[in-house]
């Protein structure tokens, strides 16, 4: 209980546990090296001319092929209008390595059907937002421990932490947490 | 069983964190992390005797599942 117990003492205020990053970080994992916890595009892609494509970063959903940002509505409508996850009505659907760890993936740039893009990044954390002036705490600081197993991303699903459990509906907050669970809820819903 | 059926058994919910882990108590949605533990173990880590779920070990199901679902197609 020691992991829970200073989850609580050291939450800050200032946002909820994964209002998205609100400020990169980097954490030295003891002998393993130091992992950035940002999203960071890897130098694979250095070489790209300049404005090949746009430089925001999709959310692992996106990598998957591409979804709006209702992931449980637009699974049916890219279900049924191309068969696949992602991509125009035509295009050949965008993919993903599996298995790939860290988030490998290929797909159609946007505007054109020839040229695909393979990206790298590292995986998204939740970030705890701290209070104005002061640093951030990924999720990541509470579990150290969790590192220790070899995890990088990890949530507190525990349901001895909950209160209001009922069936998914809508949420605040779209972390990868939610996005995944709006995923598996379109799963079950239309397929 | 496939990863997609795997999947298809998650139960998705909505919650709050208890107010002392969460002052502001936004709705969150996921999963709970004892029904994920009897489907997908390997997704669910005990530390300190709480339960955490990898997401990269779902994300990885959802990879496959969605390789599953377009090979069927």
């Amino acid at each position: 209980m020691d992991f829970l117990k200073n989850f609580m003492n050291n939450f800050r205020g200032g946002g909820g546990m994964s209002d998205g990053p609100i400020e990169s970080t980097t954490i030295d994992r003891g002998g393993i090296g130091p992992t950035s916890v940002y999203n960071t595009w890897n130098d694979y892609d250095a070489g790209r001319s300049s404005g090949s494509y746009s430089n925001e970063s999709p959310s692992f959903v996106n990598q998957l092929g591409g979804f709006a940002g209702n992931v449980g509505k637009s699974f049916l409508k890219n279900y049924m209008n191309n068969r696949s996850f992602g991509g125009a009505a035509g295009e050949k659907p965008a993919f993903a390595i599996a298995g790939a760890p860290s988030g490998f993936s290929m797909s159609a740039m946007p505007g054109t059907t020839k040229h695909k893009m393979f990206q790298y990044r590292h995986t998204t954390p939740t970030v705890i937002g701290g209070t104005p002036g002061t640093p951030g705490k990924s999720f990541l600081d509470y579990a150290i421990p969790v590192a220790g197993l070899g995890l990088q991303a990890a949530a507190l699903c525990d349901e001895r932490v909950k209160v209001d459990m009922a069936p998914l509906e809508s949420s605040d907050i779209n972390d990868d947490l939610a996005e995944i669970a709006f995923f598996v809820k379109g799963l079950r819903e239309c397929v | 069983m496939s990863a997609f059926e795997k999947l298809k058994q998650l139960e998705p919910i909505q919650f709050r964190y208890h107010e002392r882990l969460d002052p502001k108590q936004p709705l969150r949605a996921g999963f709970s992390a004892q029904q994920v533990q009897k489907i997908i173990p390997e997704a669910v880590h005990e530390v300190d005797g709480i339960l955490m779920l990898d997401l990269n070990v779902l994300k990885n199901y959802l990879a496959l599942a969605r390789e599953e679902i377009l090979s069927k197609n």
